[in-house]
């Protein structure tokens, strides 16, 4: 019996062991690591010093003897990939030496094989870039056989940065996610294991975590998974026991200052426990957490499946950086203490975060390589939950005089930058961090609502649920979910993923004229009995979308027409008794990928109402503005 | 305002005084919206053609939409951030032409009786440069004063950011915001003060009449107070506007809307010229010996025939 054999039967020891704390006897996932870690944890230096002992399963059908590693932290160093590509992106942010973090491996066995510390070795797979370290391999003396386990045991030495990303401190405040080794994942017949970069999130394999954390007692603390004892030390810490399993992360926090809120949520899987982390300061906004967390579990559950896990944790982070982030059964919010009622945004953050536990902690998709099948299919989702409370029109801001929906927010995203790169890119080969988040979050989110008006709203609904249902637990792609959607809707869509997730087209219709004039306007002395009227729909934009036009006349009549978009434009004429009134491209506003709504209309007869109010407006402004300065006069 | 008097003799009078100036602060008023209307004279026609003939602009009519607003002023042919310079330009007019008035509203706020068009024109002529120059260095010392402000509140910001104790934090910086806008208003009042020496004694050596003000009024406590006063009926009056036209004016009736609106910028106007007649009724009572200058200078303008005539041809 070889040690690696040992090893794995303890492994298998302990998943046994651990079934009766999860809800579900079987595994959900097919569980390819087990990550046991012991850590403690210093508040004062930011440090923590940790003992990981790694198995993995080698599922992947051939024999490996290269492994591959992130390490995280080292992204918060000044000369890494990370670094690099946040000054470029923000020139004017300074580098603060508190900004400095590190993940440092001290010693690194492979059991049976022995001590290969000497033979880690850095690697930048995508830039290239010789000072980046958060990838970092190591070569087997002997290659790990199909099916057979190899366990590693890893001694690692953190320091936390002062939070610039997700990831450290604040104040008493720290958030521990991306704070271990994590190996790689073997997909599509190889090692995907990139570097930490400005807008790339993250992608592991499932299994099982174990972790003990050790930490001053005075710390309240949330991790993913169950914590399922505490123990206190003599020496004024505490050691916390958790544990997780189908996960493929595992993050914590702590802050003495945490204040606790805790609910309940019934779904079809059983009660989810959700526990609230409050900063003391915005302790009052704690309910408006748990009832957006409530409601959009509701929703996910009835549209697309249960919630399986028993617990979910919402963080309140001490700082917005570390705020609006999504761990496997733990989400980090965001909000202020003077956030008013009206200014939905703790809402939509746990709404979107919360919808990363289907979008990312479930349906585990490559967030390095497809980031819109995370980001861009949860912010559709998250549009549809505030929507279903809110409204559509005031999911953002639900003001008395003031409104903004969730779905125009991500269209004025979307619309001032809409062909530079396409959705389906490589998070860090966008070309900017601007141009990721607007095509990432807000054009997806516009291209699925506009697919929803093209297949309709419970077509896609149920796409979702099946491609919830279907790959929850594994890693999809692109394609896979596109042929989801083509197999439940039961309809060929690949000219429009084509334009839509691939291409840089950009959808925009107009109504370039309309106008009727009497059918006998050579004859001046003849009564206007009927009246020719002509409106002419041109496609701006080279996306070839179908859209639907109506047109109202001034006896209350109306008519629909349909154009195909293949031509540049279509010229529809009328020979009726009454005139023209307006022209409407989309007029039940269901082509969200169009960059201009302005255009998609005509009247006959022009108002200047909202020309009047604006300039009324900017008329106050400057009155104003004169008398400030005037006031120095 | 507990521990401080305010003379409401001070508050009165200068209200009256400004009652007696009251067609020349319309004026400024009149000006102001004018100004105003001239800045949106370039985004009216570019929102025009777009909002015009849209069914979407329906969407800023009834209610705000603020995603189709923000789409709006985004469209190239829009360009919201094209039309600042012509609001900066109308708005310095503004500020020039309020510099221009002042010395004739202040000679007015002096004057017992009404002044006539005539003498009103020539204080405001006599006065501009000597205005413009006072103003020039009221702007340094407040750049001073806001400049040591902010920087403390910089610095407050590292150690606030540093404790995570947001609201305290809030607390903290409205006070320090609440003593810099009273400081700031200090120094208003003392070139409104200096302001009013200058007209009235017919002063040229600007400097040395702002550092006499400066003198005159460190122990003014009666006149700050009043000025405090004036300052906290200006917020409460706009507040109240700001709240009456954010629930009652219907979103879609604009003439509703633009009167509110226009009577908030009327009433501060009116406002901040009582703080400057309240300096004005102040200067005279505390002020004897120069406001004695001024009495010289009311006396009225020599007959045209009076002033000597120079031969072009020399």
């Amino acid at each position: 019996m070889t040690s690696g054999t040992v090893a794995l039967i303890l492994c298998c020891g302990s998943f046994a062991s651990f079934a009766q704390i999860g809800r579900n006897q079987a595994p959900l996932s097919t569980r390819i690591v087990h990550y046991d870690i012991e850590a403690t944890y210093d508040t004062t230096s930011h440090t923590l010093d940790a003992t990981e002992i790694l198995t993995y399963k080698n599922l992947t059908g051939e024999p490996l003897s290269t492994f591959p590693f992130h390490l995280y932290l080292n992204g918060f160093q000044r000369n890494s990939t990370f670094t690099r590509e946040s000054h470029r992106d923000f020139p004017e942010e300074e580098w603060k030496p508190s900004y400095e973090g590190a993940i440092e491996i001290r010693k690194f066995e492979v059991i049976g094989q022995g001590n290969l510390t000497s033979r880690l070795q850095f690697v930048s797979p995508d830039d290239h870039n010789p000072n980046d370290r958060t990838v970092v391999q190591v070569q087997l003396p002997r290659a790990i056989a199909p099916g057979e386990s190899v366990e590693f045991r890893i001694q690692f030495h953190d320091k936390f940065p002062e939070v610039v990303a997700r990831t450290g401190y604040k104040g008493t405040f720290t958030m521990g996610a991306q704070w271990f080794p994590k190996i790689g994942v073997w997909w599509h017949g190889a090692w995907n294991c990139h570097q930490f970069h400005e807008t790339t999130e993250f992608f592991a394999d499932f299994g099982v975590f174990d972790v003990k954390l050790t930490l001053p007692e005075n710390q309240i603390v949330g991790a993913t998974g169950l914590q399922i004892s505490s123990t206190n030390n003599p020496n004024g810490t505490k050691t916390l026991r958790f544990h997780a399993e189908d996960v493929h992360d595992f993050a914590w926090t702590a802050d003495p200052r945490y204040k606790v809120f805790e609910d309940t949520f019934i779904g079809t899987a059983g009660s989810v426990h959700i526990r609230t982390l409050m900063q003391p300061e915005n302790a009052e906004q704690g309910s408006r957490y748990n009832v957006i967390a409530r409601r959009a579990m509701e929703l996910f559950d009835r549209w697309y499946g249960p919630y399986p896990y028993q617990q979910l944790t919402i963080v309140d982070p001490a700082t917005f950086r570390a705020g609006g982030m999504e761990y496997p059964t733990l989400i980090t919010a965001d909000t202020e203490w003077f956030m008013p009622k009206s200014l939905l945004l703790p809402e939509i953050v746990v709404a979107h975060e919360f919808g990363h536990q289907y979008w990312y902690a479930m349906v585990a998709t490559n967030e390095f390589e497809e980031p819109w099948l995370d980001e861009g299919i949860n912010t559709y989702t998250e549009i549809k939950v505030m929507n279903a409370f809110y409204g559509a029109d005031r999911s953002l801001v639900n003001g008395k005089r003031v409104t903004w929906g969730d779905a125009e927010e991500q269209h004025f995203s979307y619309e001032r930058n809409p062909n530079f790169d396409p959705i389906a890119r490589y998070a860090y080969q966008f070309a900017s961090e601007r141009s990721y988040g607007e095509i990432t979050y807000g054009k997806t989110g516009c291209a699925l609502l506009t697919l929803e008006g093209l297949i309709g709203e419970e077509t896609l609904q149920r796409a979702l649920r099946a491609w919830f249902q279907r790959y929850r637990f594994t890693h999809p792609n692109g394609t896979d979910f596109l042929k989801t959607v083509e197999e439940v809707s039961g309809r060929d869509l690949e000219w429009y993923f084509k334009q839509a997730i691939y291409g840089t087209e950009v959808l925009d219709y107009e109504v370039s004229s309309s106008e009727s004039w009497p059918s006998k306007w050579y004859d001046a002395e003849s009564p206007t009995l009927s009246y020719h009227s002509e409106v002419v729909v041109h496609r701006k934009g080279d996306f070839v979308f179908p859209v639907e036009i109506e047109i109202k006349f001034d006896d209350g009549s109306h008519v629909r027409e349909h154009f195909d978009g293949r031509d540049r434009w279509v010229r529809f004429s009328y020979d009726e008794k009454a005139k023209l009134v307006s022209a409407e491209v989309d007029p039940e506003h269901k082509v969200w990928l169009d960059v201009d709504f302005f255009n998609n209309s005509r009247l006959e007869t022009g108002s200047g109402n909202a020309r009047r109010k604006l300039t009324n407006y900017w008329m106050m402004l400057w009155q104003f503005a004169a008398q400030v300065w005037g006031w120095l006069a | 305002m507990a521990g401080m008097m305010v003379s409401r003799s001070l508050v009165v009078d200068g209200g009256r005084r400004l009652l007696k100036a009251r067609r020349h602060i319309m004026v400024l008023y009149i000006a102001n919206l004018l100004l105003g209307w001239f800045a949106t004279f370039g985004l009216s026609s570019r929102i025009g053609p777009v909002t015009g003939l849209s069914l979407n602009s329906e969407r800023l009519v009834r209610g705000f939409d603020l995603g189709t607003f923000l789409e709006l002023v985004n469209k190239p042919e829009v360009a919201l951030y094209s039309q600042v310079p012509l609001g900066l330009a109308f708005s310095g007019m503004f500020v020039i032409f309020q510099l221009f008035l002042t010395g004739g509203i202040i000679t007015q706020y002096l004057a017992a009786e009404h002044i006539d068009r005539s003498r009103f024109y020539a204080a405001c002529g006599e006065s501009f440069w000597r205005m413009v120059r006072v103003a020039l260095i009221f702007v340094v010392i407040t750049a001073l004063v806001a400049g040591a402000f902010y920087a403390f509140r910089a610095a407050l910001d590292v150690a606030v950011e540093r404790s995570g104790h947001a609201r305290t934090a809030f607390s903290l910086k409205s006070a320090v915001l609440l003593i810099e806008a009273l400081a700031l208003l200090w120094i208003r009042m003392w070139f409104d003060v200096a302001q009013t020496d200058i007209v009235a004694s017919d002063a040229r050596r600007v400097r040395s009449g702002v550092a006499y003000s400066f003198k005159s009024v460190r122990s003014a406590v009666g006149l700050y107070a009043s000025y405090v006063l004036i300052g906290i009926l200006m917020l409460l009056g706009t507040a109240f506007a700001v709240f009456l036209w954010w629930t009652a004016a219907p979103p879609s009736h604009v003439i509703i809307s633009f009167l509110i609106l226009q009577s908030i910028l009327a009433f501060l106007i009116a406002l901040r010229w009582w703080q400057r007649a309240v300096a004005a009724d102040w200067y005279p009572r505390n002020l004897p010996v120069r406001a004695a200058i001024q009495s010289a200078f009311l006396k009225p303008l020599p007959p045209e025939s009076a002033v000597p005539e120079v031969p072009l041809s020399q």
